[in-house]
């Protein structure tokens, strides 16, 4: 009785990874409850393969650096774990964006306080954006002689 | 969209396949297509009715030979005469085959010519992959597509790689492609018989993360094992094979982890996990056997955010408790004196713990926005104001991991006397676990029951009867407290003996039930839960009854022993109009987590009799 279906698609991952969002804003920071995955039909179930990427994510003005480009992904899943991990100075998620941008294990302790000290410049208001997120951080580490290396175009 | 690239496939593959020129011919071992390596890799089984071979995927465009689906000798072949083809490229057989290119080369010891496979090397070099870890994700109960656990496949970049942190590596995971509008009982349904398309995702893992442990709830394993680097190449060649190919998705055999089993055993030929899959995979099964093969290398526990939180808030002081309720719900703010004048450690574990509970909630219980938004912002901008405060304890492993607990296999034999009617009974319950039945590595209060039979052989009348059978039955127990306030719920439906007040009488039935459950101690919960009946029959009065009731009772479950006892009632108002009134208690001693000694015993008062049942006997987990 087995049907013949539709095939298993590997999606490429250069694809997945390292894609190449259009300009926007990205989700936010704090999202509330907006269906994103409701209980009952959990998303993630041996289940349903699922669009998790947003799709609108972006830098205003499109900073093309791949790096940002991955930490902001990353802002974009997990916002309000990176935002608790930026405010406390340590975490796994601050760890994770120090690889994304190629961060020395030498300038990390910088990079971390560097975030911490400017939580709020960062994440002005509960209604922050990723894309408002990340470019107040890409302006930070800009303006930052020892780290403003790892956001050059 | 997948249709349209398997056509394209195909013509590829046709157009290549007229353009072949005359190979060397080079001797063939006999019954090299036997070999379980090339079995391993094109997926072939052996019939059930005669031995030959035919391999499970469905898609022309994974075979070279017009007769590869049936024949691994045609197949093998195929193969062979195609890697010899001069030339290369992204459509040459060496590149879109590279596991059984290496593999031939290595059996049949042909010149290993370099190949420029520029599409295969890109995607491998991207991946990097050094070790490659099966991830578990624990079962979560609300969910019955959850409810086994999920597993898949984490590509762990070299360690020493200062660019690479794990949480940006790379997942390999199959699920069913089902129609975003699906319901869990039509997924279930189709699910089941094969209705939907296997789909493989690669995702970063915080993605995974994000999904299982931040939204569902659910504690993930990562298991590492100790393939070596060329294994692990294997893998992904592969992977990379069977990209792009039909391959059926079937929740209780072809499923998740079958496909990652395939993975494994190519890896490494001669392990075979795809053996043990008789009639279902578990995925915590599929754990037990990766680990009893003897591929573990190391295992690291990530509890979900629901267990971090429920953790974080346990080792605040008692008042301090209090305090980040009192924030959590807007009675109490971040600036008051009541948090100011906490020390710093102090402070900065309360707006830790209080703020991981009001993002729980936000995602878990659907707070408003408007609350929760502005309350997540100003802990964060308090607590960025503390500078090196102490963390909150981590999570501790759990002493028993998922892997550990009992066998979800179980067998019972017991004996007893029903009314005066004395018996011998036999249950098989295929899968999964009781909140009887040895606790260790399950979730406390869950039950989860699947095509159980209980048979009985009465004694004196000689007679066989089926005394249930259970299709489905699920039940939560979870303990509600300041902070969190689950319903603890009940389902099942199949067929059991019913008293028509004249005789026994198997029926199908329906029930459920709904309610809350409160915490008396470690181990320890009391439950109320409103229930609902339906019985379907014949041999009822009106064809068919049903009833409300309750259920009322007292859940302790420790690695030595669990009890459950209490009060059942049911009023049946349409046909036979009688109150049912049941007390019952049930315990059962563990030995270790593959025996249990049980004894049951029920009292019960219907159609104005009393009458009393008891049971004992012993359980085996396999």
């Amino acid at each position: 009785m087995k049907k013949l279906i539709a095939g298993a698609i590997l999606l490429g991952a250069s694809s997945m990874v390292f894609a190449q969002p259009g300009c926007g804003v990205g989700s936010m920071i704090w999202k509330g409850q907006s269906g994103v995955v409701p209980h009952v039909l959990g998303a993630t179930t041996n289940g349903i393969a699922s669009q998790t990427v947003s799709m609108t994510l972006g830098l205003a003005g499109c900073n093309t650096n791949e790096n940002v480009q991955s930490m902001a992904m990353l802002i974009d899943a997990r916002g309000s774990a990176v935002a608790a991990d930026i405010s406390r100075g340590e975490g796994e998620n601050l760890n994770a964006m120090a690889a994304a941008l190629g961060v020395t294990p030498v300038d990390k302790k910088a990079f971390f306080e560097l975030l911490q000290n400017n939580f709020s410049v960062i994440f002005p208001h509960q209604d922050t954006a990723t894309g408002e997120a990340v470019d107040a951080i890409v302006a930070l580490l800009e303006q930052n002689d020892a780290l403003s290396k790892y956001v050059a175009a | 969209m997948g249709f349209t690239l398997r056509i394209g496939q195909a013509v590829l593959w046709l157009a290549c396949s007229t353009a072949w020129a005359q190979a060397e011919s080079v001797k063939l071992p006999d019954n090299l297509h036997h070999n379980p390596t090339w079995l391993t890799l094109g997926h072939y089984h052996q019939d059930r009715f005669g031995s030959d071979y035919t391999s499970q995927a469905d898609d022309p465009a994974f075979f070279l030979s017009d007769n590869g689906k049936t024949s691994p000798r045609a197949e093998l072949e195929a193969t062979l005469k195609a890697i010899q083809q001069p030339g290369g490229g992204d459509s040459h057989a060496r590149c879109r085959f590279p596991a059984r290119d290496a593999w031939l080369r290595e059996q049949l010891d042909l010149p290993d010519t370099p190949v420029n496979c520029s599409a295969f090397e890109e995607w491998a070099g991207t991946l990097n992959t050094e070790k490659v870890t099966l991830v578990f994700a624990a079962s979560y109960l609300n969910s019955p597509s959850s409810m086994f656990g999920h597993t898949f496949l984490r590509l762990d970049p070299p360690q020493d790689d200062e660019e690479t942190d794990l949480l940006l590596a790379n997942t390999i995971s199959y699920a069913a492609d089902a129609a975003e509008h699906d319901s869990e009982l039509l997924f279930a349904y189709r699910g089941i018989f094969g209705g939907y398309p296997g789909i493989t995702s690669i995702k970063p893992y915080y993605e995974m993360i994000r999904l299982y442990n931040d939204i569902e709830h659910r504690d993930l394993w990562e298991y590492t094992l100790n393939l070596d680097q060329q294994e692990v190449d294997t893998l992904l060649a592969h992977t990379w094979e069977i990209q792009d190919k039909n391959f059926d998705y079937y929740f209780f055999d072809k499923n998740c982890a079958y496909r990652l089993l395939a993975l494994i055993d190519a890896a490494r030929p001669g392990t075979d996990l795809l053996d043990e899959v008789s009639t279902h995979a578990i995925p915590s099964d599929t754990v037990r056997w990766v680990r009893d093969a003897g591929l573990l290398e190391s295992i690291h526990y990530r509890p979900s955010a629901a267990t971090s939180v429920a953790h974080s808030l346990d080792s605040l002081p008692s008042d301090q408790q209090t305090i980040a309720a009192a924030v959590a719900n807007g009675y109490v703010t971040v600036n008051d004196q009541e948090v100011r004048e906490l020390t710093k450690d102090d402070r900065a574990q309360l707006l830790d713990a209080t703020y991981d509970y009001v993002r729980y909630q936000s995602e878990a219980e659907g707070w408003p926005r408007e609350h929760a938004a502005p309350l997540s912002h100003q802990l964060l901008v308090a607590r960025s104001q503390i500078d090196d405060a102490e963390e909150l304890p981590d999570v501790p492993e759990p002493e028993i991991r998922d892997d550990q607990g009992h066998d979800t296999f179980r067998l019972s034999l017991g004996s007893g006397q029903q009314a005066h009617s004395e018996f011998t009974q036999l249950t098989i319950r295929p899968a999964y676990h009781d909140v009887l039945d040895p606790p260790a590595g399950y979730r406390t209060g869950a039950q989860l029951q699947f095509l159980r039979l209980d048979a009985r052989l009465y004694h004196d009348t000689d007679e066989l009867q089926v005394e249930q059978i259970t299709g489905v039955e699920i039940r939560s127990l979870s303990p509600r407290n300041q902070f969190f306030a689950p319903i603890s719920w009940q389902v099942g439906f199949g067929g059991r003996r019913t008293d028509t007040g004249n005789d026994r009488v198997l029926t199908p039935y329906l029930e459920g039930g709904a309610g809350g459950s409160w915490s008396l101690g470690q181990n320890t919960q009391a439950f109320a839960i409103a229930t609902a009946d339906v019985e379907i029959d014949d041999d009822i009065k009106r064809g068919y009854d049903v009833a409300p009731g309750a259920d009322l009772g007292l859940l302790h479950q420790n690695n030595r022993f669990s009890l459950l006892t209490g009060v059942k009632t049911k009023a049946w108002i349409i046909s036979s109009q009688q109150r049912q009134d049941q007390f019952y208690a049930e315990a059962n001693w563990h030995i270790g987590r593959e025996f249990s000694l049980f004894a049951k015993f029920t009292r019960e008062d219907h159609y104005d009799r009393y009458q009393s049942t008891w049971q004992a006997g012993l359980h085996a987990y396999f």
